[in-house]
């Protein structure tokens, strides 16, 4: 009798019902795994629910339609000498660094390397649009918080479509312990494209907490194939966030990064001459937003 | 005073039309009713009634229902705009991790809903009336309480629950590593449920979940 009940009937339930039970549901009989777990229209609802109209029509529909056909802008980095004269052409203020610049021969040479990438689509941007192809999404979804990206690995390309993209949006995008040391980054790798606000969970430890004389602190994201964000502290902005929060953990949006294409991004934190005293960070996320 | 002389007269002549359920029960609905039920509306819109002696018929809905969605809609008429309409909100505010809360059903209508729950398959006509009629607050105080019936069980508790015979959903992620051979699924048939699930086991995990 159940059973019965119309799918929208279903859907209204499962917008109560978290994802364990959601799937938990799914799996007691033919007709609920039909209806949920194995219908594009259920999981195409969910992430309306979820995560509202604009994100729906982004990345069920828009990402896939449309495509950059400037190929040079992909154009290979494999060595340095590809790029050197690339690299030099980038103008100092384009990153907004007022202490540490990526070189292209250093450690941080692949930082250096998505600095180009990432300039190469800076002065393309106004033609540019968020695409992806549906095959490059399944061979490179990846999951980073609590799901087994081996498990999936069999099923990369007999999952529905929007079931990957819902756990894609699902994913909690989150990278622990950033070193604060000057020229290591960390890596999301396979960002799909979309916009993206960069979160930061810091804290002070006392009210002198901060930077010698007049340095910055720069909190870094660097898309490859998309445009950075750079957001640089002083030490007046850490006394104004020491009064806000004392010693509270807190988390602070460090800019908003555009992603045009599936890519790895580097995110840093970097500064001058000597670490900031008095401060502690331990995780970034990036936020999907439109 | 005069206030309280304006309210008199809308309230005491509200445009009621008469309405007959499905075993020939007659009612009379008001305006309560007529803006909550949005099927309801679109009819008198469409049929334009002018007499309205004349029950409309409502073939779907058992009389016990009806009555049920008709005192519903009366204790809920004043709450009309505070039922948000979440079809278009894009809330970036709210946690996308969160499931909708379902927690936040009002006493009255935990009480409304009881009487529903203790007989079986009556919520499920209720849910059905409320479809049916599209009334919004009904039909999400009932999707909530099947919400919170379905939380936190396993599928097998879930069929339990609802009586549904398990039949293995065939390929794909959720199959089941221990499925039921096309040979056993013939005797299956003529087994209950419990003894079906005993012979059976529970259906993998989800995959993506550790």
């Amino acid at each position: 009798m159940w059973l019965k009940l119309p799918d929208v009937i279903w859907y209204n339930v499962t917008c109560y019902l978290s994802t364990n039970d959601i799937i938990h549901l799914s799996q007691t009989c033919r007709f609920l795994f039909d209806c949920i777990s194995n219908s594009n229209r259920f999981w195409c609802h969910l992430i309306r629910v979820r995560f509202g109209r604009k994100v729906l029509q982004r990345y069920t529909i828009d990402l896939f339609q449309q495509s950059n056909d400037d190929y040079e802008l992909y154009r290979h980095i494999e060595q340095e000498t590809d790029i050197r004269y690339e690299y030099e052409a980038i103008p100092k203020d384009f990153f907004r660094f007022k202490g540490w610049w990526p070189k292209i021969n250093a450690a941080e040479y692949r930082f250096g390397f998505a600095l180009v990438r990432s300039y190469r689509f800076y002065l393309q941007r106004l033609q540019l649009k968020m695409a992806v192809t549906e095959d490059r999404f399944r061979l490179q979804v990846r999951y980073s918080h609590k799901f087994n990206n081996e498990k999936l690995n069999p099923y990369r390309n007999s999952v529905l479509l929007s079931k990957l993209l819902f756990y894609y949006l699902y994913d909690v995008k989150r990278l622990m312990s950033i070193d604060g040391s000057k020229a290591t980054h960390r890596i999301f790798s396979h960002v799909m494209p979309g916009k993206y606000t960069v979160v930061w969970r810091i804290q002070l430890d006392n009210p002198r907490a901060g930077l010698w004389h007049e340095q910055h602190v720069e909190f870094t994201s660097l898309p490859e194939y998309g445009e950075l964000a750079v957001s640089s502290w002083t030490n007046k902005i850490i006394k104004s966030k020491w009064e806000l929060n004392g010693t509270n953990w807190f988390h602070e949006t460090m800019g908003t990064i555009i992603v045009y294409d599936i890519s790895n991004v580097y995110v840093a934190l970097t500064y001058y001459h000597s670490r900031p005293f008095g401060m502690r960070w331990d995780y970034v996320d990036l936020k999907i937003t439109v | 005073m005069a206030t309280n002389v304006e309210e008199t007269y809308l309230y005491s002549s509200p445009t009621t039309f008469k309405v007959s359920s499905k075993d020939g029960e007659i009612f009379d609905i008001d305006d309560s009713f007529i803006n909550q039920s949005k099927t309801i509306k679109n009819m008198l819109n469409v049929l334009d009634i002018a007499d309205n002696h004349m029950p409309i018929p409502l073939q779907n809905i058992k009389g016990t229902m009806l009555n049920a969605a008709i005192v519903f809609c009366k204790y809920h008429k004043n709450d009309l705009l505070s039922i948000p309409d979440d079809e278009d909100e894009d809330d970036f505010e709210r946690d996308a991790y969160e499931p909708r809360r379902s927690d936040d059903i009002s006493e009255w209508d935990k009480e409304f809903i009881k009487q529903f729950t203790v007989e079986e398959g009556t919520l499920f006509d209720i849910i059905m009336a409320a479809n049916y009629l599209d009334i919004k607050a009904l039909l999400a105080v009932g999707c909530k309480t099947i919400a919170n019936m379905v939380r936190g069980k396993n599928s097998d508790q879930v069929r339990q629950m609802f009586n549904i015979s398990y039949d293995p959903p065939g390929e794909g992620l959720n199959t089941p590593r221990n499925s039921v051979t096309s040979k056993e699924s013939g005797d299956n048939q003529l087994l209950t449920t419990q003894e079906k699930e005993s012979r059976c086991k529970t259906p993998s995990p989800e995959l993506m979940y550790d």
